[in-house]
This record gives C-alpha cells, sequence and structure tokens, in this order.
C-alpha cells in the first residue's frame, strides 16, 4: 500500500521529514514529494502501489492507490453526477 | 453530490489551483483509512496516525475516552473516531472539500439503497458467478496468485472462480492446526482444487514476537492473532494474495448477523418496528455485564449509553437506505473492513479484495440478504465455477446441518424453556460458564489453552494486562479477580484479556512512547 502524509498551507520538504521517516519501513521503497504554493504532499511508494499524478492549468489531481499495470485504464473511474 | 461509480482501491486528492480549496474523494469500503487533523498551523491528512503525531506531537495526549470505551466493548475503534480527540478519520465513500478550517462532505459514493425483492434469484446467481470469473481471470493476469483459505465456503468461492488453467500457479495460505476441522477441511479443498497448501501451525511464540509490531503497522485496527498471520505472510511474500474477508457474496450480511446475533432482515421487530438501532444491535453485540463489570454499575451504564450511540450514529450515516436491513449491512461490513487483515498483509505483499469492488459488489446487494446469507444459496454460486469444490464438507455447512439437525432443536428449545425460570437459568448459566472455561479446544487460534498451559506466554499476557491497570481506565482491582476467576475456571475470561491486552499494545506504541 502506498502511504502518504499530506499537509495543507505553506510548508516545506523539510517539515514532512519526520512523517516520511515513519511510514518508510523498508530499503526498496522510495519516496516522492509532489507540492504547489498551498500544499506538500509526501508519498512512500511500495513494490505493488501507486502514485499517479495528473497536472492540467487549474487543477493537480494525486491518486494514491492499487493501480495495476495491464488493466491501468479501467483501475480508477470515478464519475459524478 | 452523488459519486456514481468508483473502481479501484484509492484516495483521490484533487488541488484546485485558482481557488486554492482540496477535495479528497475515499474509496466506498473502508479500504484505506484517511486521517485528519485540523489546527490554526497545522491541518495534515495522512494514511497513518503515527506520521501525523510524528508532525504535531502535541496530539497524542488527549485520548477520546469513547474510543477507548469503543475498544473495550467491540476490540476495536468503531466509526470515524481514533484513540486520540483530535484525529479524525474521513468517510469511507465520501468527497470531502477542506473550506473554512474544517473538511466538509460534500457528496457521497452512490451505495444501493434497497434489495432488489423481484430479483430472479437463480438466474442472477448465473450472473454473479460469471462476475467472480471475470475477476479472477483478471486478477490472475495481474500476479494475484494466493489465497487465504479458511475450512468454510467464502474463500472457497474465491478458489473456485480460478479456472483450473491458474491454479498449478497457486498458493492457498492456511492458519490453524492439524486436530482443527476448519484445517482439514481447508486441506481437503486445496487437493481437490489442485492448488499448493501451507498450513501455518498457530503457535504463542507468533503473537510474542510479533504482537508489538502487529499493533505498530495496523494502529490499532487489528487483534493479537493477526500476529500470526504475519509469520504465515511471510513464507509467501513472493505472491500477492486475495483475500475473500468480509463474507464474500454475503458481503455485509454476514457480519451484520454476527455483529446483532440474529438474522438481519427486515422482518426483524428491530428493523420493522422503526425502533433506534444503537440500543438493540449494542446489547446483543455486546458483553454488557463485562462492561458493568470493568466499570462499576455507575460509569458502566454511562459507558454503555456511550457505546450505543455510536452504533447509532454510524448506522445513522446510511439514513439514506429505503431498508433498514441494509443500513445495518452497510454499517456492520464498514467497521469489518476497518478491522480486516489488509493493512498487514500490504505491509509485505500485494492484496486485494475483489468482490468489494463497485460492480461486484453492487450486483451482490441487488439480492435480498436473506437469500445471500443463505449457505445453500452460496453453494449454488460455487457450483456454477466448481462443481468438485461445491461437493466437499464445509465448516459453515457443518455448522447449518448442526443448527438445523432434530437433536440440537430439542436442546434448544428446552434451553429457552429454561431460561424462563429464574433457579434453571443460574444453574445453566454456571454450568455453561465452567463448560467453556474448560474448554481445551478453543478455536483454530488457541489463545486460552496457550494461557492455561504456556508459562511464557500466560507472563505476557498478564505484564500486559497490569500495565493497563496502572493506566486507571477500569475499576481499581477488577482485573486481579478477572483473572483468579479464569485461573479458577469459574468463567473463561479470555475474550476480555485479549481486548485490554490490544488496547495497552496500542497505547504503549501511540500514546506513551511519543511522549517520551
Amino acid at each position: 500500500m502506498e502511504k502518504f502524509i499530506l499537509m495543507l498551507d505553506q510548508h516545506s520538504q523539510d517539515e514532512l521529514a519526520p512523517a516520511i521517516d515513519l511510514l518508510k519501513r523498508r530499503s526498496d521503497e522510495t519516496v516522492e514529494y509532489i507540492s504547489c504554493d498551498g500544499f506538500i504532499l509526501g508519498a512512500v511508494k511500495t513494490h505493488r502501489g501507486s502514485l499517479k499524478t495528473v497536472e492540467s492549468e487549474s487543477h493537480i489531481i494525486v491518486i494514491v492507490g492499487d493501480l495495476k499495470s495491464p488493466h491501468e485504464d479501467k483501475d480508477i473511474l470515478a464519475t459524478f453526477s | 453530490m452523488i459519486l456514481k461509480k468508483f473502481i479501484g482501491d484509492a484516495v483521490i486528492i484533487v488541488f484546485n489551483k485558482s481557488t486554492g480549496t482540496t477535495q479528497i474523494i475515499v474509496e466506498p469500503w473502508f479500504r484505506r483509512l484517511v486521517y485528519y487533523t485540523v489546527g490554526i498551523e497545522k491541518n495534515i491528512i495522512g494514511s497513518e496516525m503515527k506520521a501525523i503525531i510524528a508532525l504535531d506531537r502535541s496530539i497524542n495526549q488527549s485520548l477520546d475516552m469513547e474510543a477507548i470505551y469503543s475498544y473495550i466493548g467491540f476490540n476495536a475503534v468503531y466509526g470515524y473516531r481514533t484513540l486520540f480527540e483530535n484525529i479524525h478519520l474521513l468517510e469511507s465513500g465520501s468527497v470531502n472539500e477542506f473550506r473554512d478550517q474544517s473538511w466538509r462532505k460534500i457528496g457521497r459514493y452512490n451505495f444501493p439503497k434497497n434489495y432488489n425483492y423481484q430479483l430472479d434469484t437463480k438466474k442472477h446467481a448465473v450472473r454473479l458467478a460469471e462476475l467472480f470469473r471475470n475477476k479472477a481471470d483478471e486478477l490472475a493476469s495481474e500476479g494475484y496468485t494466493g489465497v487465504f483459505l479458511s475450512g468454510g465456503l467464502d474463500s472457497r468461492l474465491i478458489l473456485a472462480s480460478y479456472d483450473k488453467k491458474y491454479r498449478p500457479k497457486m498458493v492457498t495460505v492456511h492458519m490453524g492446526n492439524h486436530s482443527n476441522t476448519d484445517s482439514k477441511y481447508a486441506e481437503l479443498s486445496a487437493k481437490v482444487a489442485g492448488v499448493e497448501f501451507y498450513l501455518h501451525e498457530a503457535n504463542s511464540k507468533d503473537i510474542i514476537e510479533r504482537a508489538e509490531n502487529q499493533a505498530w503497522i495496523t494502529e490499532g485496527s487489528l487483534f493479537l492473532g493477526t500476529s500470526i498471520l504475519e509469520a504465515a505472510l511471510l513464507k509467501y511474500k513472493d505472491h500477492s494474495f486475495v483475500d475473500g474477508n468480509p463474507g464474500d457474496l454475503s458481503l455485509g450480511g454476514t457480519w451484520a448477523n454476527k455483529l446483532s446475533r440474529h438474522n438481519v432482515s427486515e422482518k426483524n421487530k428491530y428493523y420493522s418496528q422503526g425502533l433506534k438501532l444503537g440500543e438493540p444491535i449494542g446489547r446483543d453485540s455486546l458483553d454488557v455485564k463485562m462492561i458493568y463489570r470493568l466499570f462499576g454499575e455507575e460509569r458502566g451504564e454511562q459507558v454503555l449509553v456511550t457505546l450505543f450511540q455510536i452504533i447509532q450514529d454510524d448506522i445513522s450515516i446510511f439514513d439514506f437506505t429505503e431498508n433498514r436491513a441494509l443500513a445495518i449491512e452497510y454499517y456492520a461490513m464498514h467497521n469489518r473492513v476497518r478491522r480486516a487483515i489488509a493493512h498487514m498483509a500490504w505491509e509485505h505483499t500485494g492484496f486485494v479484495r475483489p468482490f468489494m469492488d463497485d460492480e461486484i459488489s453492487k450486483e451482490c446487494f441487488r439480492v435480498p440478504i436473506e437469500v445471500r446469507t443463505n449457505r445453500y444459496y452460496q453453494l449454488s454460486v460455487i457450483k456454477l465455477l466448481d462443481e468438485d469444490l461445491a461437493e466437499l464438507p464445509s465448516t459453515s455447512m457443518a455448522y447449518v446441518e448442526k443448527t438445523t439437525s432434530r437433536k440440537t432443536q430439542i436442546t434448544s428449545t428446552l434451553k429457552n424453556i429454561g431460561k424462563r425460570i429464574p433457579g434453571v437459568r443460574s444453574v445453566g448459566r454456571r454450568i455453561l460458564n465452567r463448560k467453556l472455561a474448560h474448554k481445551k479446544r478453543d478455536t483454530y487460534i488457541q489463545i486460552n489453552t496457550w494461557f492455561r498451559e504456556d508459562e511464557e506466554f500466560r507472563q505476557y499476557i498478564i505484564n500486559h494486562l497490569e500495565g493497563f491497570k496502572s493506566r486507571g481506565i477500569i475499576k481499581e482491582g477488577i482485573i486481579d479477580i478477572l483473572i483468579e476467576e479464569h485461573m479458577g475456571r469459574q468463567f473463561n475470561h479470555m475474550k476480555v484479556f485479549v481486548k485490554l491486552v490490544n488496547l495497552e499494545l496500542v497505547l504503549k506504541q501511540f500514546h506513551d512512547k511519543f511522549s517520551k
């Protein structure tokens, strides 16, 4: 599973470090940061887990979940009304 | 806003760059826990409590007593609270927006509102079997070739879903012991299906060695026995696993029935008469007498009122349903999934619960609960997938046969008559308590036997009970009395010991450790 920590408002990568230290438990896990003016997100990726980011002019969308490669197109499908 | 579909097991975070607002969408079935805290300087969201505490060390100083009562009552924190007053969970299946320094729910997942009583269930069984087979094909291609196998029908349904061509590469893992019926049926299922079978002999050492780490990883969402599961998983960590928890085809139904200790249905008096559900379900699912013993008469009463309200609040989330039995199913399923084994399994390997997928779960919930929880109906679906597996004995069917036999029915009638006669009732209770206290083969995880016969394990449990005693949460002296009664074989108090030890392990890790 991907583990993540997100802080809203103005914060830095350094501030997230103690939380990431606790989330990262094995050497094969990698850490990734995504930041913008209003937030900073740190995620620890496991061997099967996935973190996907889609950015447009107006939005940044981050998907934290088990995305499986052969069927990636149908793994996340959220429709609203 | 209605979230019509949510396919996948994920959390979606949406930042609007122009307005600066943040939205979070959580998957519908409590597979992912999303914790948050709100403060003037720090608004934090995280997948684990420990990460939030690491960023704000003041948070873990205020314990939420309602959550503590919930843990003591149900062996888990129920609903969207946590052990700490300032850490909460976002609702599963919700769309949330951060506005004016708080998280507001602005939408929810499209949970079905009612069963379809007109459904041709025989035809629908064919549809379900087809969905399960398609899902298993997809999972096999993605490398999900491990199955947790019990001796019951739920996990057998998963095994049956896999086409025979995949089975030579598959493994099944079972925790138990060679003398247990459940283990024998599991081994038989694996043999007939032609898959590798591994029985991990449940033992007390696994608990002593792993319980602390288990509490750290799962943050209190699991109980001692799961430490054994971790040991079993490590043998096959190269496989990714599929799990049936909770109740597969019956989905929330099995757990709703277990929680309330009677069949949940729209015909039941609690649901048809429109009564508040918190108290009747609470009285059925809690050991009310033990609450009074642990907290004393006066405080015990307050604790019970709190616990009933917790259940009421949790069920109220599903007030949009048109059927109260369905609302209880959702409540039961969410609490069951929150406690399930995923968080431990994810630590080591891939892990999915396919039957909670959008399409399959919605198809299941069309079938009325009375049909879905019927073991013969479940067998009919398995039969469509694998006739040989459907023919085998199972613990579920053994239970059905036992409870419907003429002898059991006569004994049950006599017991019910006896319960109404005061003198007979108290003698009957004493006999039953002693019988339970002497029971040797308690379950496949023989915690009671280990406690009585294994000095090292007994000491481990007692040390943690002593630790909990010193916190002053429950009535002074009561733990010593309970231990004396248990060792004197007057009662079997192992369930309450396990709850208190679990809670002590979590408090040690998350309250005490961070305070230092």
